[in-house]
């Protein structure tokens, strides 16, 4: 853990070659998946889609909070 | 498991399938830098899945590919040293060398060990201090941090039986050169994502400046890969280059600093030689003056791993084409060798055998040579 010494218990980090490059930071990883969710729920999000049909829906995009 | 299973998901990676062929006019040619992202986006059908929208090339972000085999020689030379133990990541074991790999050298009585973190390697140094450990310091800034750990950890320990054989690279001088290269296809980049979180992505602002080529930071997970791949595209379609982030949740703007510290710390910036690319400025890693005992070319008399050949003689077989592999020039499945006599049982260069080697990604997931033939055909573009 000597690269990542704030890194605490419950924290996720990425390890490579046996040390601890960097801390997962979840904010990060909630937000693009909530941008990827608004972005199939609304047309207008700001990423261009084709259209599709509702069975090709994701799961809610929330499902990863606790 | 958290944070990765959400990055697989089916439904969003086909509705990004649908958004990058939705934007795109014309096809583009992106790179993609590492070898861990070589091995998702085949793994998961990518490549074939954009076919005709994005030609995905592979880069040389393999580090037991671009390691020159007179690195590899010094190792085997090394391991038959008196009192001597050479120890390596597994994956280095099976390349080859000019005569021979590191794996028959063991089977001839080297001593070979594996370790899966520097730091084991100086265990063994410090359990038994009659014998010298060498480490075959391969490797990207992802894996710089642990070996310049390990000799700060040597230093506090007092050893002077643990030594370094060293052959670190940097990606981004890689980048560089590959630009500049005659014939370069390249568009934009996915960087790799783990150098970056030690190395920040500040610096890829003049690359980007300078070569107008937008380089999106990128994951290795298939919602990762295209995100990375939709960005890059819409900043192509849109004449755009700019460094994107899509790596976030791992990357930070600053990268590691901690990481970074160590580095600059234990390692100075050099020349370096490519297996595959030649030499690359500023491309390689050594160690700095108050870690020079512990470098093993200096201590024992290794050669300086810089062989004038390498980039003539990328391989131990002449029909190997690793060099051109490595620079996206061929794809793997287009080399005459690929799943005829070279195998990952019987790998003819590199590439074939590393864990993020491009050849051995197509040939575990894109059916080997089985469907080779008609692989290759189908994803040549008329």
């Amino acid at each position: 853990m000597a690269c990542v010494p704030h890194a605490d218990v419950g924290d996720y980090v990425v390890v490579h070659a046996g040390i601890a490059i960097s801390r997962l930071d979840t904010r990060e990883a909630e937000r693009l998946l909530a941008d990827l969710a608004d972005a199939e729920l609304s047309p207008n999000a700001g990423i261009r889609r084709p259209q599709q049909s509702a069975s090709e829906l994701p799961p809610d995009g929330n499902r990863n909070t606790p | 498991m958290k944070y990765v299973d959400e990055f697989r998901d089916p439904a969003t990676s086909l509705r990004l399938l649908d958004d990058i062929k939705a934007a795109v006019s014309r096809p583009w040619t992106v790179m993609e830098v590492c070898g861990g992202q070589t091995h998702g986006l085949l793994r998961y059908g990518i490549p074939e899945a954009l076919r005709g929208a994005v030609d995905l090339i592979h880069g040389p972000g393999c580090p037991v590919c671009v390691t020159p085999e007179a690195v590899i020689d010094d190792a085997i030379r090394l391991s038959f040293r008196d009192n001597t133990v050479l120890a390596s990541f597994g994956d280095m074991l099976r390349v080859p060398g000019s005569v021979e790999s590191l794996q028959t050298a063991r089977s001839r009585g080297g001593r070979v060990v594996t370790v899966s973190s520097p730091l084991d390697a100086v265990r063994l140094a410090a359990n038994d201090r009659n014998q010298t450990v060498v480490f075959l310091a391969v490797g990207f800034e992802t894996t710089a941090p642990a070996t310049a750990l390990a000799a700060l950890q040597a230093r506090g320990a007092g050893l002077s039986n643990f030594l370094l054989l060293t052959a670190h690279v940097r990606v981004q001088p890689a980048m560089e050169l590959l630009l500049q290269q005659d014939g370069c296809r390249v568009q934009g980049f996915l960087a790799a994502g783990h150098v970056c979180a030690v190395t920040g992505i500040r610096s890829y602002r003049a690359l980007v400046r300078q070569h107008r080529v937008p380089v999106v930071v990128t994951g290795f997970e298939p919602i990762d890969l295209l995100t990375g791949i939709r960005n890059c595209v819409q900043q192509l379609e849109a004449g755009t280059a700019e460094v994107q982030n899509c790596y976030r949740r791992a990357v930070a703007e600053d990268g590691n600093p901690d990481a970074v510290r160590i580095i600059e710390d234990v390692y100075d910036v050099v020349d370096s030689d490519w297996r595959g690319l030649g030499r690359v400025p500023g491309g390689g890693l050594r160690l700095a003056e108050p870690f020079r005992v512990f470098d093993a070319r200096e201590r024992l008399g290794a050669d300086d791993g810089q062989s004038a050949t390498c980039r003539d003689a990328p391989s131990l077989s002449d029909s190997c084409r690793a060099g051109d592999v490595l620079t996206g020039r061929l794809r793997p499945c287009d080399c005459p060798e690929f799943g005829q006599r070279c195998t990952p049982d019987t790998p003819l260069g590199a590439p074939m055998v590393s864990a993020e080697g491009a050849c051995a990604a197509w040939y575990r997931y894109a059916g080997g040579h089985a469907e080779l033939s008609g692989a290759a055909e189908t994803g040549r573009r008329p």
